[in-house]
């Protein structure tokens, strides 16, 4: 068997159990919140038949681990339970919501990955004064929490400048994608800051390390230079953050999506938080999480194709 | 007589620094013929690296340079820089020191060998392929089809050397610029590869600038040599009679460094108390072999050696001997297999256990190692890092008491105490070392295990701190340990040598058996490889093959 082969199952074994842990801790938070039968019954006082009812329909007289298996397996099967505020299944809830925000992380990841990598590139080898500036935008940047950035980019394009809209998804591909660019813009920025600072840290450590120095001895041209010696072997580095960044964004998402009034899973998750509909909470974490741990695992995929001997701890002849 | 292939006509290299520019190489000049082998000589900072690193435009950015360098008649000052590339690419092949950090890690050994063909001569991949597997051929690398799919962690230093020579071979440069290129390699494997630069030198008409700090090895290898200090060249000698034409001062010195010139010690009056017992030590590792099978890979192997206290005894063997691994067991930072260690009576066969016998552990025995600056804490002045010291094995002592304790310890390390407020940076390699020996002292130790500790240093400096080695030895009494890979180095502090190899004692005796009258096949090897006057590389086919190393290296799975 090979490095690559291990590497893979390994990580393969390792997304199963992250999950199967979380899938746990996800269901436990039930037992945390109380009594979910108040939330099911909407707010009135319950009279008994309709808690029996209740108990019976969401088999709440089974032990934890019984009902905790009752779910996963569910999950498994794409039978996601039914919402205990809208009464219909949680799958037609999640999946056109999700739609939404998968456009918008994908809107965002291009902006990440064109203005994060493409500035790092400029700062690391366009001199001095570019690297100065850069290095101050990206600092801003930093600075800028996300609701921040959303609430400036309302006022000056959406209410002053009237250039975008302030509020909705959109019909119609062009009209959503003209709906999702400030969402969009407002979520990246951070983002942008981080992969630019890493981009070119990474690249000018692989720029002045020695085996430049060679393929520069050997007249190798610039532009080979850069992409094969220097921006190949620092790509490990910048996808490693790039694969948590982006992960992270369809999390990170809820923000914008409140502020844009966007109707993606954050705001969904959001919405069923307050209102304790745990099975949607439930769905959206584990849907979450999910996306987590296989972009991770993409990453380290790729970064150990690029780099075969970061796995399997070096070789010897 | 044709036109010199390089010429540096009075160079000047001047770098940017906080306090005003500071000037490196001053009025520099030297030439090659075609043909000729020039060493360029000089210790750390006299600017003889920076000197090559001109000529193959390797300087930072914000370096400024004054003279000219010409190649093939042509004047680099007045070219494009395409042109430039272009020259340099065809004209100059340039070998560095660490040929592993000068090989990009994640292409192979074929994607290397290929490039510039591909890139800079035009030619088709396959060709260039052909080319490459001929190159390595020349350079005595056995099987070049499996070569080039190999990557560089995959070779040995000496291999991956070769590789960079063949590479460099591949555009038919005129001129090779070598940097240090054995320093970081064994003796042996430095005689490999100084013969197949012979070798090429005898079948091609290549011109060749050596530079080393090492004299004898350019004397060897080079028809001229230039002796440089401080950024300026003192004299140039005809390597044949260097001995007789030797004119400066600083030249002389170089020569007498040379450490095989010093007779071996006299043994010191030893007490017959053992004080460090090793019987039957074993260690072994699992390693990922070539097929990706799990070996193993025996480090040491039933090692019994047995050490006076107060004695001095070096442990002598290239890389992947197994000589670290034996005073790391020794010291408690691995486990041995099987086998005891008795220091001082206690029984050290296993790792010190919590902080109290660590403690006791350290009173007795107390380590130096090869690289001062990172054994260092670079905030801390000496004052602070002695003082601390000594506080470990005295927690309870008054300031003046400490303080008169860290004076006496830079005395006995002839420091200057006007030094005790500076920092690591502030320090020349050999004041660094002798504060990590003060500070090792400090704990008062019966036992100095001295890990490589004069390897990174200058000549000069070696010796300078071999004697305060042996001077403190006779002073204090403090047995010494010096594991090394450099025979000579034994000459100047040890009694006794145990000779290694592949986990294994080769030989064993005192410094002047060892050393004159070696019995040992392998001893006998290792001193026929160290460069001296009417010295021939030769080449040892049949241990060229790559081997395993057990230093440090993160294949390492312990069992």
């Amino acid at each position: 068997m090979n490095v690559l082969t291990r590497t893979v199952l390994g990580r393969l074994g390792g997304m199963l159990l992250t999950l199967i842990l979380a899938s746990m801790v996800i269901y436990s938070a039930v037992l945390l919140t109380g009594d979910p039968i108040a939330a099911l019954a909407g707010g009135a006082k319950p009279t008994p038949e309709l808690v029996e009812q209740i108990r019976a329909e969401y088999h709440l007289d089974d032990p934890v681990w019984s009902r905790y298996w009752q779910w996963l397996t569910g999950a498994i099967q794409g039978d996601f339970g039914r919402s205990f505020v809208y009464k219909t299944p949680v799958v037609s809830l999640v999946g056109p919501r999700f739609g939404i925000t998968l456009q918008l992380v994908l809107l965002t990841v291009l902006l990440i990955l064109v203005f994060g990598v493409g500035s790092g590139i400029l700062a690391a080898t366009r001199g001095r004064v570019v690297d100065r500036t850069i290095a101050a935008m990206t600092s801003l940047g930093m600075a800028l929490p996300t609701f921040v950035v959303a609430i400036l980019l309302i006022w000056v394009f959406a209410k002053s400048l009237g250039w975008f809209p302030v509020y909705g998804e959109g019909e119609g591909v062009w009209d959503r994608l003209w709906h999702l660019v400030l969402p969009a813009i407002s979520l990246a920025v951070l983002f942008i800051a981080y992969v630019s600072r890493v981009t070119r840290g990474s690249l000018v450590a692989q720029l002045h390390s020695e085996h430049v120095d060679t393929a520069r001895v050997r007249g190798i041209p610039r532009r080979r230079i850069f992409g094969v010696h220097v921006f190949r072997n620092a790509s490990p580095q910048i996808l490693a953050i790039a694969g948590t960044t982006i992960a992270g964004l369809f999390a990170a998402s809820a923000i914008a999506e409140v502020a844009f009034g966007l109707g993606g899973i954050g705001s969904l998750l959001v919405q069923a938080a307050a209102r304790a509909d745990l099975p949607v909470v439930q769905i959206v974490s584990l849907l979450l999480v999910t996306i987590f741990v296989v972009l991770n695992a993409v990453a380290d995929l790729i970064s150990a194709i690029i780099d075969p001997s970061s796995v399997g701890g070096g070789r010897t002849s | 007589m044709t036109a010199p292939v390089l010429e540096v006509e009075r160079l000047d290299i001047v770098a940017p620094g906080p306090e005003g520019p500071r000037r490196l190489v001053t009025d520099t000049t030297l030439s090659v013929a075609r043909g000729e082998a020039v060493g360029l000589v000089g210790e750390s900072g006299s600017g003889k690296t920076l000197t090559l690193r001109a000529v193959a435009g390797l300087l930072p950015d914000d370096f400024t340079t004054q003279g000219r360098i010409r190649i093939d008649g042509q004047d680099l000052g007045g070219m494009t820089a395409t042109a430039l590339r272009a020259l340099r690419a065809r004209r100059i092949g340039m070998v560095f020191q660490t040929p592993r950090a000068h090989l990009n890690p994640l292409r192979t050994i074929g994607d290397f060998m290929t490039e510039a063909l591909v890139h800079v001569a035009g030619e088709r991949p396959d060709v260039a392929a052909t080319r490459a597997r001929h190159l390595l051929d020349e350079v005595g690398i056995t099987d070049p089809d499996r070569r080039m799919r190999q990557y560089p962690a995959e070779l040995s230093g000496g291999l991956l050397q070769r590789v960079m020579i063949a590479a460099t071979l591949a555009m038919d440069p005129d001129i090779l610029l070598a940097d240090e290129i054995t320093t970081a390699l064994d003796v042996t494997t430095q005689e490999e590869v100084m013969a197949v630069l012979a070798d090429l030198r005898a079948h091609r008409d290549l011109s060749l600038l050596f530079v080393t700090h090492d004299l004898a090895l350019a004397g060897t290898v080079c028809d001229r040599v230039n002796v440089m200090q401080r950024g300026r060249i003192l004299e140039t000698l005809r390597a044949g009679s260097m001995r007789r034409d030797a004119r400066e001062e600083y030249t002389k010195v170089l020569m007498s460094a040379s450490l095989d010139e010093a007779p071996p010690l006299e043994p010191a009056t030893e007490s017959p108390r053992p004080l460090v017992t090793i019987e039957h030590l074993r260690k072994s590792y699992q390693v990922r072999g070539a097929t990706g099978r799990r070996e193993t890979l025996v480090a040491v192997d039933d090692l019994s050696i047995e050490m006076a206290s107060g004695g001095s005894l070096g442990i002598v063997g290239e890389s992947g001997s197994g000589k670290s691994t034996t005073a790391r067991m020794l010291l408690g930072l691995e486990r041995p297999d099987r086998g005891t260690i008795t220091v001082d009576g206690q029984d050290w066969s296993r790792p010190a256990r919590g902080s109290a016998d660590r403690r006791v552990r350290a009173k007795i025995a107390q380590m130096v190692f090869q690289d001062p600056y990172q054994s260092l804490d670079r905030r801390q002045t000496v004052r602070q890092c002695l003082a601390e010291a000594v506080r470990v094995h005295r927690p309870r002592q008054s300031a003046e008491v400490v303080d008169g304790r860290v004076r006496e310890l830079m005395r006995q390390v002839r420091l200057d105490e006007g030094l005790a407020a500076r920092r690591p940076r502030a320090l020349s390699g050999g004041q660094r070392q002798r504060v990590a020996i003060a500070r090792a002292l400090a704990a008062d130790p019966e036992l100095l295990v001295l890990d490589e500790a004069v390897s990174a240093l200058d000549v000069t400096t070696q010796v300078e701190i071999l004697t305060l080695l042996d001077t403190i030895r006779r002073e204090t009494g403090v047995a010494l340990l010096m594991i090394t890979h450099d025979l000579t180095v034994i000459r100047r502090l040890c009694d006794e040598v145990v000779v290694m190899r592949h986990g294994r004692i080769e030989e064993r005796g005192t410094a002047a058996q060892i050393l004159d009258a070696p019995t040992a096949e392998y001893t006998r090897m290792l001193l026929e490889s160290i460069p001296r006057e009417g010295w021939t590389p030769r080449r040892r086919l049949g241990r060229t093959r790559s081997q395993p190393t057990t230093t440090r290296s993160s294949a390492m799975i312990p069992e």
